[in-house]
């Protein structure tokens, strides 16, 4: 079960929206408890041991920290809890055939918890029930956001909500459902054609159309379910915070990856970036950090090559950036949306396409003078753009800054209302005519 | 504009909306609703009456538009799962093709055994069933052991089977290698499999009338180009422009819909009309491509038994006079007889450089009318 699912949809959630609003306060986090481990379970039950597991672990070495006063005793614990986690981590991710849903954010949030309490910057959580609650409550299970522990615990203890926060949650709800049904599927069909073609038959067009097209379904997609997200955690309450920020708007890579993903990039730069110095210790201190958060960036993605090579290029950038390329681009405007339109989806593509090989004949395909195709059909780029410029176009309305402005202004109008409306009853259809993937990040 | 500042109208109206649809929908899914297969209650009610509007079956209509459905539903391009199973022919409680292979075992027709000619006189399809291990026709006697009534099989010593033996006294051609130039008034028409030999296998002397999501009971509706660039359905394409060799490549799409019965009702009438509108094309039914291993065998409708048995069927539509079975599964399959993987990326379809494949298999079977009379003439001197 997932966001876009229709048994989550017209099933999971009005039965649980009904029982949390019928529920009196202080039992409402044990209802999100609740469903959050019953949605866990539903796909699958071995994943939801894990987490209970892992919740368990985590919630005794947060006691054993808070109470203890010797220093030695709390870094074991601090110590044990971070090779706990990141070796269930990296065992169900590298090593074992399923992946647990959501460990991937989940322990990331748990560490968090882990680390905050060590550093005393917040109070353990009060029992076993509100830990589960924050690192568990199934908007943001599957995906994220990721949040920082001291900064979010207190929204389980005191969070309101009223008829406004609830029709802004459902009008993120929609529109994210949107964003990922109707375009970020749509994208997907054009990469799905591309593989099933094979990437020696594609015209170097077509290659360039696949990598622009891939981009913006891996953003759609994830871009809506983290709307998603953060609008069911308005509708009960919480304030979660946006994973991203028009990242395609950004003018150097550095400033792409602070616009996208947002939770990870800062869990990233507080928990790893920082503790090892940061930008303080000099240039070539700052670029051996920046690589080998990258680099750790890139391994939590995947354990394939093309995810370490993927991280490591980015990282190579964003040093490059730090000197003479950063100036370059703060000087040229153009030049720099032009460098971040043709570098990040090839970077995407090395995301994309995990062996080797089909990468280094993708690239023979964008690059034609490195190499020739097989049985190549040079026209396929017409029609494959007629059938999609609509929704490219669509694609580039929606990210553009009148559309922003638009819905700050209008969302709550009933003209906005009625396309919403409209809007999910067409993801509907679409999700049960088969026009629907599952979200892409729920596989990282 | 009026802004809504306490109440929660698009709550509301998406709660209500939700609730009268399911409502309609469950209602409807035991009348208008009751042939679409939703897995039970693994989906909400909702998803039949999504399928019924995709399918122009509304919750106002009287009746089922199931009923010779010319929009049975197409696949989707990322692999053919949440297919809808509604049965074009109407006919209630009707399933898929069971994971075995085995379907359309009410039949009450017994169909010829000897894989030709094997139609009942009023064109239906042969009623007799499938066995599990894919051979076809083989329930082809009615329980007491003696032929069906409406049985034509030249093996039959019923009356009809002698008046066919004595009317057509059937030429027999053999395949033989041709040349590229064969195909200079060849029509292939097919699903997206097809299509992948019409952009990728580089002959443009090959006439196509493919398309994605084309299926046998909307094939005649979809568009096809034309060369001189107009935009016809493919019927009228046919009623405008004369083809020596029709190459028909088609079947993955009705994988979900409807039974093998229904399936070769749909098959045998497209044949016909085929025939009408080019009666002196030579046709060439190509049976149903297989799928990867791994697809076969976690797919309980888009797996190799299940194709086998329509396959099984196509081939007894073959005369081989004028209708000729082509099954390119010889060429594309491994060891372990399902599609190659290395052909594939989808596990449904051939990569690009692989669909040169079929016109390999197609110029290895060409039917060349005149040299059965050559060989005879030889065989008499």
């Amino acid at each position: 079960m997932e966001l876009s699912d229709l048994n989550f949809l017209f099933r999971f959630l009005p039965v649980f929206l009904v029982l949390y609003i019928l529920c009196p306060t202080k039992y409402r986090n044990g209802v999100l408890f609740g469903f959050s481990l019953l949605f866990c379970g539903l796909n699958g039950v071995e994943g939801a041991a894990v987490l209970l597991c892992s919740l368990t672990v985590n919630y005794a070495a947060l006691c054993l920290m808070e109470v203890s006063r010797k220093p030695a005793r709390r870094k074991a614990c601090l110590s044990l809890a971070i090779l706990f986690n990141t070796g269930l981590l990296g065992y169900y991710k590298y090593a074992a055939e399923t992946l647990p849903i959501g460990i991937s954010f989940y322990t990331f949030t748990l560490l968090s918890a882990d680390i905050d309490v060590f550093l005393r910057r917040e109070r353990a959580p009060r029992n076993w029930m509100e830990l589960g609650t924050y690192t568990a409550m199934f908007p943001r299970l599957l995906s994220g956001p990721i949040t920082e522990y001291h900064t979010s615990i207190r929204q389980l203890r005191h969070r309101d909500t009223n008829g406004k926060k609830v029709e802004y949650g459902l009008s993120l709800v929609i529109a994210g459902l949107s964003l990922k049904v109707i375009i970020a599927d749509t994208m997907g069909i054009l990469w799905h054609y591309i593989q099933t073609v094979g990437f020696e038959s594609i015209s170097t067009p077509l290659a360039w159309m696949g990598a622009a097209a891939y981009s913006m379904q891996l953003f759609f997609d994830f871009q809506g379910y983290s709307l998603m997200a953060v609008g069911l955690g308005h509708m009960l309450g919480f304030d979660l915070p946006h994973n991203f920020d028009h990242p395609y708007r950004s003018r150097s890579i550095s400033e792409y990856y602070r616009r996208w993903h947002i939770s990870l990039g800062q869990w990233f730069r507080n928990y790893l970036y920082i503790p090892l110095g940061g930008s303080r210790k000099g240039a070539a201190r700052t670029a051996f950090n920046l690589l080998a958060v990258w680099l750790v960036t890139g391994i939590w993605h995947g354990v394939t090559p093309n995810f370490i090579l993927w991280g490591l290029i980015l990282g190579t950038f964003i040093v490059l950036e730090k000197g003479f390329l950063g100036r370059l681009l703060d000087a040229h405007r153009l030049f720099s949306h032009l460098y971040i339109w043709f570098l990040i989806p090839l970077t995407w593509i090395i995301f994309a396409v995990t062996d080797l090989h089909s990468l280094g004949i993708y690239f023979t395909r964008l690059f034609p003078f490195w190499g020739s195709g097989i049985a190549v059909n040079a026209g396929d780029w017409v029609t494959q753009g007629r059938a999609y410029l609509g929704i490219f176009l669509a694609a580039l309305a929606v990210s553009s800054p009148p559309t922003d402005y638009l819905w700050k202004k209008y969302w709550n109008t009933l003209p906005v209302k009625c396309i919403l409306f409209v809007l999910f009853w067409v993801c509907v259809y679409r999700i049960v005519t088969g026009m629907h993937n599952p979200f892409m990040y729920r596989n990282f | 504009m009026k802004r809504h500042k306490k109440t929660t109208p698009l709550l509301s109206a998406i709660a209500l909306s939700m609730l009268c649809s399911s409502l309609a929908a469950a209602v409807g899914a035991h009348s208008i609703y009751r042939n679409y297969n939703t897995d039970g209650w693994s989906q909400p009610a909702i998803a039949a009456l999504m399928q019924g509007i995709a399918n122009h079956d509304y919750p106002w209509s009287s009746t089922g538009n199931a009923s010779g459905n010319a929009n049975a539903p197409s696949h989707n391009q990322s692999g053919m799962e949440g297919q809808v199973n509604s049965a074009p022919d109407g006919s209630a409680g009707l399933a898929d093709a069971s994971p075995d292979g085995s379907a359309g075992l009410a039949g009450t027709s017994p169909d010829s055994s000897s894989g030709q000619a094997g139609t009942s006189p009023d064109g239906s399809s042969g009623q007799a069933g499938t066995s599990p291990d894919g051979s076809a026709g083989l329930a082809g006697t009615s329980p007491d052991g003696s032929a069906g009534p409406a049985g034509t099989a030249p093996s039959s010593p019923s009356e009809q089977a002698d008046d066919t033996m004595q009317q057509a006294e059937p030429r027999q051609y053999e395949f033989t290698d041709v040349t590229r130039e064969y195909f200079d008034d060849a029509l292939l028409i097919g699903d997206s499999r097809a299509e992948g030999v019409a952009l990728y296998s580089g002959w443009d002397n090959l006439t196509c009338y493919t398309e994605g999501g084309m299926t046998i009971y909307n094939m005649f509706q979809r568009q096809a180009d034309t060369e001189d660039g107009r935009k016809l359905t493919v019927e009228e394409a046919l009623q405008a422009q004369s083809f020596g060799k029709i190459y028909l490549e088609i079947g993955i799409n009705e994988m979900g819909t409807g039974t093998v019965d229904s399936f070769m009702e749909a098959y045998e009438g497209a044949v016909n009309r085929l025939r009408e509108l080019q009666p002196d094309a030579i046709l060439y039914l190509c049976g149903i491509m297989y799928v990867k291993q791994s697809k076969s065998e976690s797919d309980p409708i888009f797996n190799n038994p299940n194709i086998q048995a329509r396959n099984d069927r196509i081939a007894q539509l073959a005369d081989r006079e004028t209708i000729f079975y082509l099954d390119i599964n010889e060429l594309v399959t491994d060891e372990t007889g399902n599609l190659n993987p290395d052909y594939t990326w989808d596990e449904v379809h051939l990569l690009g450089k692989y669909n040169s494949l079929w016109l390999d298999y197609f110029c290895s079977h060409g039917i060349v009318k005149d040299v059965p009379q050559l060989q005879q003439m030889n065989d008499v001197n």
